[in-house]
């Protein structure tokens, strides 16, 4: 992996791209610390990981094709006590 | 007895029975509101008038089969639209920005005749974890007015706390419905992601960002969860689960207790007091067990790099054209976003530019995306062998106001232990034990039943109503 340089003409070009007006020094300095304290997650081994971003949901198997009835039984969820339990 | 201090399921009880009015109950708290929001800065906008107008309305048709938030005063986070009135997510930028319609949310608690008495103070466009970079200055802890609220969603939570409201809605992204409900000693319930439709809330980070209650007990926490889930079709990530949040019980529960949560050098205050909650549980459920999840060291910067990377498009829109503040200029965009956006929104948009920017991208946004998947798929493994993972909410107990603020890296820190289930999408609820600090129980997909349960049960083994 290629390891660009971060500097403070990368930051302010980078302000310059997110159409904000370039950032005091201090900013930027502050800035640069986090973004480094962040690579600590290039340690991580990532030969073997999906790198699509949450690919453990299958959505599908949660969203059906048209929108169910979602109205809920309001009456019922007046609590009460069942078995020395609060239930609603 | 006093009204403000009562989980609104027992006002419920109340009010069927016609021991209280609902004007009665409004107007205790709007006088709570008075004696109390000058110093805690919980409201940014207050309904008083509004509120007890609707109150009157509503006694005309109390019977026994009144739903149960009907005529109970809740408050609303200030990302969240409600049609007609302001929507300022704390920023100067939607100052005088006027919501056209109301969230999906916000329909679903007024169709149950909730009452909204305002919108409530928040970190600017919820990214803080102390609600002290509002345009409507900070939010002071109700137990001590020198120290934070936590944040986001602090103003919701302190308004709980002191009485000001029965309950809120808050937003979480990365744990902004936990932490300040634990600093402040209430409940905060995450949902899983999907579970509560998103539409009218202000965009963070869509990925993660989710709706939920914050509460005084769980049962409260319960209906309200009840009230606002389920599909909606202006969401495209919606999903059509339903929230099962009748009690049950938790002899046959396994609870895991992750090693990487509790460091070497956390806080022995903070470690005392799990340990304690850890306990009372110990004798009632099936088995206590000690498991591992690594991938909670790369946690906090996966997160902080990808809800910034998603913040900067999200915020993109806000451009001096469309929405709220205007600085006519010959360069209106960056002129207007500049005097618009404060300092910590201004810091993610360009740290969000620069991960998503060309030759950054694969070194940071990438590998972020790598940590969620094995943060996810921990989890996953865990829940093999543990029905629920119980931690504390935060590294930190609530802190004096103006100590983290200048110091972004610190204050990031705050969130380590509830991003790993954000980035899950996982639903988690927190509760309080005692002076700020709170444990935090993350169940599987869908299994807030199971953690309402369980804090059902530690409400009772304390004595909490």
């Amino acid at each position: 992996m290629k390891k660009n340089r971060l500097c403070r003409k990368t930051i302010e070009e980078i302000a310059n791209l997110a159409k904000l007006k370039t950032p005091s020094e201090q900013f930027t300095e502050e800035l640069i610390k986090i973004i480094k304290s962040f690579e600590l997650i290039q340690n991580l081994d990532t030969k073997k990981i999906d790198s699509r971003g949450l690919s453990f949901i299958d959505i599908r198997q949660l969203r059906p094709d048209k929108p169910e009835h979602t109205d809920i039984d309001l009456p019922t969820l007046t609590p009460f006590i069942h078995k020395g339990f609060i239930v609603f | 007895m006093e009204l403000t201090r009562l989980p609104f399921y027992q006002l419920h009880k109340l009010i069927i029975k016609k021991e209280i009015s609902i004007s009665e109950l409004v107007g205790a708290v709007i006088k709570k509101v008075e004696e109390i929001d000058d110093t805690v800065n919980g409201y940014s906008f207050f309904y008083p008038e509004e509120a007890l107008e609707q109150a009157g309305q509503l006694e005309k048709n109390v019977d026994d089969k009144i739903p149960p938030l009907f005529g109970i005063p809740i408050a609303i986070k200030d990302n969240i639209a409600i049609e007609g009135k302001p929507l300022t997510c704390g920023s100067r930028i939607l100052k005088n920005f006027i919501s056209p319609y109301s969230a999906t949310v916000i329909n679903r608690l007024k169709e149950q005749g909730a009452i909204i008495l305002g919108k409530t103070n928040l970190d600017e466009f919820a990214m803080g974890s102390s609600s002290e970079t509002s345009i409507f200055g900070p939010v002071r802890n109700p137990f001590n007015e020198k120290l934070v609220a936590g944040g986001s969603s602090g103003g919701s939570a302190a308004v709980v706390a002191y009485g000001g409201a029965c309950a809120s809605l808050g937003s979480d992204t990365g744990g902004s419905i936990r932490l300040p409900a634990s600093f402040c000693g209430i409940v905060g319930l995450k949902p899983t992601y999907g579970l509560v439709s998103r539409y009218g809330l202000a965009a963070y980070a869509s990925s993660l960002d989710t709706i939920g209650p914050l509460t005084r007990n769980t049962i409260d926490a319960g209906i309200m969860l009840q009230a606002i889930a389920g599909f909606d079709p202006n969401d495209s990530t919606s999903l059509t689960a339903h929230p099962k949040t009748i009690l049950k019980s938790i002899k046959d529960c396994r609870i895991g207790i992750p090693e990487e949560y509790f460091p070497d050098d956390l806080n022995p205050e903070i470690t005392d007091a799990i340990n304690n909650v850890i306990e009372i549980f110990k004798p009632e459920i099936k088995e206590l067990k000690k498991i591992s999840l690594p991938g909670t060291g790369y946690a906090l910067a996966g997160y902080y790099l990808i809800a910034p990377a998603e913040a900067s498009s999200n915020l993109a829109r806000y451009d001096g054209v469309r929405y709220g503040l205007r600085i006519a200029d010959n360069n209106t965009y960056v002129k207007t976003r500049d005097e618009g956006f404060g300092t910590e929104v201004k810091r993610r948009i360009i740290l969000g530019t620069f991960v998503l920017s060309r030759g950054y991208y694969e070194q940071y946004y990438n590998v972020a995306q790598q940590v969620r998947n094995v943060v996810g798929d921990e989890f996953k493994k865990a829940f093999n062998c543990v029905d629920v993972i119980l931690t504390p909410v935060a590294p930190v107990k609530p802190f004096p106001i103006g100590t983290l603020v200048k110091d972004p890296l610190m204050m990031y820190h705050c969130d380590s232990f509830t991003v790993p289930a954000s980035l899950a999408g996982l639903p988690a609820l927190a509760l309080p034990v005692k002076d700020g600090i709170g444990f935090q129980l993350i169940g599987p997909w869908f299994q807030e039943e199971l953690l309402l349960s369980l804090g059902r049960f530690y409400e009772k083994s304390i004595g909490r109503i």
